[in-house]
């Protein structure tokens, strides 16, 4: 290495610090929420601490007793219902997505006419506004008289937001995948899809789980498509559509409750798809070294 | 390897055992043979149906019903002009909110580009053990898969004039009285969607930087370039892609953008989306189709100049 280059790994401080820096403005605001979400019953959603309680999470694990407990003006939807609904969307939705992604992306492997066309439609999915599409199919349903719910209309624009997502990552996928793979499974008498089976999907672990971790996340999270799509009343909203709702009317504590809690399932989901990663890839790693074997 | 491809292309062993096998994998590879065309259709079909009902039906329909005519008791399908002409006659509030949004989205970009790539940087060239570098890359794209909605409502107790902000600066004695910029403003928002922002940034530009030889950086240096030279004409240049893909997932989310704007931003100040969400709240539907052609266009138009710069089927 030149003595230049070395100037250019910069030693200095002031990068870590920088990185230091960025990483608290990241996790900081959480645990601002988390120690919010502890207000005692007279406080507001800001600091100062008024005492320190678990009511806001009471009151969020008995959204039954909400009307006796509430003061006016307070937002009174069953967070938790929302939050199962969402919960079972997700991984309908990652599950839909991931296989009908990877269907496309093998699809995408050999280049055939009107490819980038078919792309780029699935590519939209990702580039229209949300609140566009929204408003578009609610007007549409509403003239065919059909009553958006989170489990038709819903579920539909959901599959839709994550599916090009999906299909990215397997794009990545196989454009690092090495195709001798599946030719020697061919060689030594697999059929297509036994080869697809033992050979291909193996090794095309890590993405598929990736797939899976976009679809799931993406869909909890989604609000700006589902927002006039899974039904009027509060009892078939999905969790994000009930949060917007809510901060329309007086913030409480209980929506930090929620947020820290919906937090660490995130942390939980991450730490799962982290533990089958490297699970996989060390799975991955004796498969490349038996086709080396085999050459 | 070659060998063994010459061996299929003789062609007994596989034939010879697919033939003896009559399970249903064998049936249906035996019913697809010879028909690659067929094969990519089935693969395609199911989920570029899921798209085309969808997306083409949501970008049909608010190109449609930004012609019809708001009711009392929905749209009415008498077509008319004027939803446009409304919205586009000169000194129309549209012009101020689209002029907004776009600034917006402008200053979202150069503050999340100017924020985001010292830490690519720092994790490229800086962290040296490879522990670190993945432990802490990691951190940064954890925040990327929790939820957005949360992110922001966490953003809520940091401002106002109670604020965690104003506290810290006052605490420092930077300031005596609580900062008028830091309660539920623009100043805030901006701030509030940096910082949201920022991981759609840092993974991009970290692996396009990590794709860059080490021969480039030393030729770089053979030929006499200084560190700074090298920097602006070698490693900005090469790490292009990222930044570029970065820049779409910024623009197109920040043009879609209305909850922030709503619960940071104090409400008052909104972008397309927002104006979208208002007219749907006073069922001015049609108006609001109308606002949504514009802001798909807008998107649309800010992509295609993206795109130029990467082929995104290309990562």
């Amino acid at each position: 290495m030149p003595d230049w280059l070395k100037k250019f790994d910069v030693s200095s401080g002031a990068f870590r610090i920088y990185i230091g820096f960025i990483l608290l403005m990241l996790y900081f605001p959480f645990l601002i929420m988390a120690v919010l979400s502890f207000q005692g019953p007279r406080g507001g959603h800001t600091f100062p601490l008024n005492g320190v309680s678990s009511w806001w999470w009471w009151k969020l694990f008995h959204p039954g007793q909400l009307t006796e407990f509430s003061d006016v003006g307070e937002f009174l939807g069953n967070y938790l219902g929302a939050l199962g609904r969402s919960l079972l969307l997700a991984i309908v939705v990652a599950i839909i997505s991931t296989i009908l992604a990877l269907m496309a992306a093998h699809a995408f492997r050999k280049p055939f006419r009107g490819s980038s066309a078919v792309f780029y439609l699935w590519l939209l999915g990702i580039i229209v506004p949300g609140i566009t599409v929204s408003l578009g199919l609610f007007l549409v349903l509403n003239r065919l008289g059909i009553v958006p719910n989170w489990t038709t209309s819903g579920l539909g624009v959901h599959v839709m937001w994550t599916l090009p997502f999906c299909l990215i990552i397997f794009l990545m996928g196989f454009n690092r995948f090495d195709l001798d793979l599946e030719d020697a499974a061919l060689v030594f008498g697999a059929n297509p899809l036994q080869a697809y089976w033992h050979v291909t999907l193996p090794v095309m672990q890590p993405f598929v789980l990736s797939s899976l971790l976009f679809g799931f996340t993406l869909s909890l999270d989604e609000f700006q498509r589902s927002l006039l799509l899974t039904g009027t009343t509060l009892d078939t909203q999905t969790l994000p559509v009930m949060i917007m709702a809510s901060v329309t009317t007086r913030i409480t504590p209980t929506l930090y409750a929620l947020g820290t809690l919906t937090t660490l399932l995130s942390f939980a989901v991450i730490a799962l798809y982290i533990y089958f990663l490297v699970r996989a890839e060390r799975k991955t790693g004796a498969t490349e070294i038996l086709a080396v074997e085999t050459e | 390897m070659a060998q063994l491809t010459e061996l299929r292309q003789v062609g007994t062993a596989p034939e010879q055992v697919e033939q003896r096998r009559s399970t249903l994998s064998g049936q249906i590879v035996r019913a697809l043979r010879g028909k690659p065309r067929l094969i990519t259709g089935l693969l395609l079909l199911p989920g570029t149906l899921w798209m085309l009902l969808f997306v083409g039906t949501a970008l049909v329909s608010i190109v449609v019903f930004s012609f019809w005519t708001s009711g009392f008791t929905g749209l009415r399908p008498e077509y008319t002009l004027a939803n446009y002409e409304t919205l586009l006659k000169p000194g129309s509030s549209f012009w101020s909110i689209a002029f907004w949004t776009l600034q917006v989205v402008v200053m979202l970009l150069i503050g999340v580009i100017v924020l985001a790539y010292p830490v690519s940087y720092a994790l490229w060239r800086v962290i040296k053990s490879p522990y670190w570098k993945s432990a802490l890359l990691l951190l940064f794209i954890v925040p990327f898969w929790t939820s957005y909605l949360t992110r922001t409502i966490t953003w809520l107790p940091m401002f106002g004039r109670e604020g965690v902000v104003n506290q810290v600066l006052m605490a420092a004695h930077l300031t005596e009285e609580p900062v008028e910029f830091l309660l539920y403003s623009k100043f805030a928002m901006m701030v509030a969607l940096w910082f949201l922002f920022i991981v759609f940034m840092i993974g991009p530009i970290y692996f396009s930087m990590q794709r860059i030889d080490e021969d480039v950086m030393s030729a770089a240096a053979v030929y006499g370039a200084g560190p700074w030279k090298t920097f602006f004409q070698v490693v900005v240049p090469l790490t292009l892609p990222g930044l570029m893909a970065g820049s779409l997932f910024v623009v197109v989310l920040g043009l879609a953008e209305f909850f922030t704007e709503r619960a940071i931003g104090g409400a008052q100040s909104p972008m397309l989306a927002g104006l979208i969400q208002r007219q749907i709240d006073v069922f001015q539907f049609a108006g609001a189709a109308a606002v949504a052609v514009s802001l798909i266009v807008i998107t649309l138009v800010a992509v295609s100049i993206l795109l130029r710069f990467f082929d995104i089927r290309r990562i």
